[in-house]
């Protein structure tokens, strides 16, 4: 058995060594695409993590007007409640905010000054996309505040979000460009095995050599090519985060970033890559290697 | 031992894209042992009579049996198992340029599933059997085309088959090694393995009286038995 394993893996090492150029090719389109994808998909990771972080603690205050009475505050919280995206919807009485403010300040301060504040609510979402709509919903109650309203951090909102799509963008568009001529460069890759070792190939037909004795030294080809690939992603993406760590230090007083999983890192970008280098080499070796 | 024939074509038809009809209607058998040679003008059918066998052209109609056994059953799969039980001979030899001879048959035994153990042991053997022991260290390109024709025969002999399948052996060769590949291949059927030659090598085919079988145009037209020795 192990002989057996031995040919196969020598046939693969044979067919890489006769295309060296083109192996280097392969190897390197993969080891970018897996690098643009694993980045992305890291940064989005993270970005998720901190939106949903956020999500949590975003909140907005709406205001009501003032004199609403308790039948009327019972019905926006109720009308609150039914709004798609909303998590949790808590009343703040006015007179106990009104008591929370005071308690800030000396008594000699806030003496004899009448209750200023409406009555309110503190609205948390579950998805911070839909910030903008529930705000929209929110303003269309009746009894709602004209002026005040409704507060929340609109710009910091969007700004995650601007940078989500970014990176879905990123990852769609130019991964997909990069994922695809990787693809190509693998099947060019071994193809041109398959060209140069064609005599190899007819030889065995002819003598009755299993097709999986023919195909599997270029599947394990096109595996070693993704499996490479996708470990010089890990390498890469590693030091791109120290270069980004280091230069953020250096410049402001940034706490760091959460380490890099390295061994995740590695143990998924080479999987994926081993798995595309497969498929990408079985696609090649469909045609040429009709018995 | 049985009186089935070893190979059988029973009103076998293989049509090409484009109407043009490879072999059409033969119907042939061939006894275990026997020796024969497929003969005809160019596009007469005899490489594609072979490729039938091999199942390298799939037939288009009518049945093709090995020792019973219906070619076209076999898919791409499993057709190696149906290569396992003849040895074929191309006409250009098929030798790896970059191998020793002793590699070439080496590496179709690896190919095959064969240990290490077993090539050691079994490649001398098959060289002497093939007459090339002598030139087992030297490359393909520093043979002549008859040795370079024995390794290939050599190379064939590797799942020892009862059937030997050669596509023109003689056809690149002058008459002295003509003789000596013709020679071998009647010594491999002496020892019991059939033997089927296309060939358009008429002086070879005469000299040597054994079975022909005459193509033309997809059709058999004579099939003439051995002489008598």
């Amino acid at each position: 058995m192990l002989d057996r394993i031995s040919f196969i893996i020598g046939e693969a090492f044979e067919a890489i060594r006769r295309n060296l150029t083109m192996t280097y090719a392969a190897i390197a389109t993969v080891a970018l695409t897996l690098f643009l994808f694993g980045g992305v998909g890291y940064s989005y990771f993270h970005l998720n993590k901190l939106s949903e972080s956020l999500t949590g603690k975003f909140e907005m205050r709406a205001y009501m007007v003032d004199g609403a009475k308790i039948p009327q505050v019972q019905a926006t919280a109720k009308a609150i409640r039914e709004i798609p995206g909303v998590a949790v919807v808590n009343w703040i009485p006015k007179d106990r905010a009104w008591e929370r403010e005071k308690a800030k300040y000396k008594p000699e301060v806030t003496d004899g000054i009448e209750n200023p504040l409406p009555e309110a609510f503190k609205i948390i979402l579950s998805d911070l996309k839909k910030a903008d709509s529930v705000a929209a919903s929110v303003r269309a109650l009746p009894n709602l505040d004209p002026e005040r309203g409704v507060e929340y951090l609109r710009d910091e909102q969007r700004l995650l979000e601007q940078t989500r799509s970014f990176l879905n963008w990123l990852a769609t568009g130019l991964g997909g460009l990069l994922l695809l001529t990787s693809g190509i460069l693998i099947y060019n890759a071994i193809r041109l095995a398959v060209f140069s070792r064609r005599r190899e190939a007819r030889v065995m037909m002819l003598v009755g050599a299993s097709r999986f004795s023919v195909r599997v030294p270029y599947l394990i080809e096109g595996f070693i090519y993704g499996t490479i690939g996708g470990a010089l992603a890990t390498g890469m993406l590693y030091a791109a985060q120290r270069a980004i760590e280091s230069r953020l230090l250096d410049q402001t007083a940034f706490a760091g970033l959460p380490p890099f999983p390295i061994w995740l890192g590695l143990a998924l970008l080479s999987s994926v890559g081993a798995v595309y280098g497969l498929v990408c080499s079985y696609i090649a070796i469909l045609v040429p290697m009709k018995p | 031992m049985t009186d089935r024939p070893y190979v059988e074509f029973r009103d076998v038809h293989v049509s090409y894209p484009g109407q043009v009809q490879g072999l059409d209607g033969v119907t042939l058998q061939i006894a275990r042992g026997e020796f024969v040679f497929i003969v005809g003008r160019t596009g007469a059918g005899k490489s594609t009579l072979i490729k039938v066998l091999t199942r390298e052209v799939r037939h288009t109609s009518g049945e093709v049996r090995i020792d019973g056994q219906e070619v076209g059953d076999y898919n791409d799969r499993t057709v190696f198992r149906l290569r396992r039980q003849m040895g074929i001979v191309p006409q250009d030899f098929a030798l790896l340029p970059n191998k020793r001879v002793w590699e070439n048959v080496a590496y179709a035994m690896r190919a095959v599933g064969h240990t290490k153990r077993e090539v050691r042991r079994e490649v001398p053997a098959i060289l002497e059997q093939v007459q090339i022991a002598h030139r087992a260290d030297a490359l393909p390109h520093q043979l002549s085309g008859g040795e370079q024709q024995r390794v290939a025969i050599g190379r064939a002999l590797i799942n020892k088959p009862p059937l030997l399948i050669a596509d023109e052996p003689t056809g690149n060769l002058d008459p002295d090694h003509s003789a000596e590949v013709m020679d071998l291949l009647v010594k491999l059927n002496v020892e019991g393995m059939t033997v089927l030659i296309a060939s358009h090598d008429m002086p070879v085919v005469e000299r040597y009286g054994r079975r022909v079988i005459r193509l033309d145009h997809g059709k058999i037209v004579e099939d003439s038995l051995a002489r008598p020795d």
